[in-house]
């Protein structure tokens, strides 16, 4: 089963899919493909149990990364992290930037009665 | 040992953003997010990417494999990348097709973001 993962960090974020049977090391592996940091120095921390997926040999599936769970159209979160520069087991904290927040929706939306007057509200 | 004068096995097993057949693309919204998507779902669901990548000569897009969306917010390309995804998986599927989720606050910019990249 192919599962969906959306990769954040800072403001990258990788939209990355693969086997359920893959290990952890051939995920970081596409992952230092993709932003060229070596994949021992890459941690990804599963969202939804906040659990890091520090064993290497583990397949997605042992952390929860399921067909089932992740989707296509509703991807697995994961939090990237790089290991802080001069030291050996120090961990940048989990940072992601915030999107962007949509205008308000125009009233139109906010009714379901049956005023369906088509009242142009374009400002002229 | 092999020499890796063209630098090509070792990037290509895992795929990455260099050169022409890369298999990722990054696409950059408005407010500067940085979004990484499979090529292959990306060009597939959008003739404008396909068409800004092989266009001819030496477009800015083609080179780097970066695109930017300087007209969609990353609130809006977020769920964009997801459709590609989506789409992918089940185009010429046999199995059920879900429906694909939307938020309504962002239905009408996801709307702009369509008609543009025509998919």
């Amino acid at each position: 089963m192919d599962v969906f993962m959306m990769i954040r960090r800072q403001k990258l974020t990788l939209f990355v899919d693969a086997k359920e049977s893959s290990t952890v090391s051939e995920l970081k592996k596409i992952i230092e493909g993709i932003t060229k940091v070596p994949w021992n120095n890459i941690r990804l921390i599963v969202d939804s149990t906040k659990q890091p997926m520090d064993d290497d040999n583990q397949t997605l599936a042992d952390c929860g990364l399921s067909g089932s769970v992740a989707k296509a159209y509703s991807p697995a979160l994961l939090y990237l992290c790089y290991r802080k520069a001069g030291s050996d087991n120090e961990w940048e904290p989990i940072d992601v930037a915030e999107l962007s927040t949509p205008p308000p929706l125009p009233e139109v939306f906010n009714k379901t009665d049956d005023d369906k007057k088509d009242n142009p509200q374009i400002a002229s | 040992m092999p020499t890796d004068a063209s630098g090509a096995t070792s990037s290509n097993a895992y795929g990455g953003l260099e050169g022409p057949e890369s298999m990722y693309l990054k696409l950059i919204s408005s407010d500067g997010h940085e979004f990484v998507v499979r090529r292959d779902f990306a060009v597939t669901a959008s003739p404008t990417i396909k068409n800004m990548l092989s266009g001819p000569g030496q477009y800015s897009e083609s080179q780097p494999n970066e695109i930017y969306l300087k007209d969609i917010p990353s609130h809006v390309l977020i769920n964009v990348c997801r459709y590609f995804a989506y789409k992918a998986k089940y185009t010429n599927s046999s199995i059920d097709i879900p429906e694909f989720p939307i938020d309504t606050n962002v239905v009408l910019e996801l709307l702009v973001a369509s008609d543009f990249l025509d998919c």
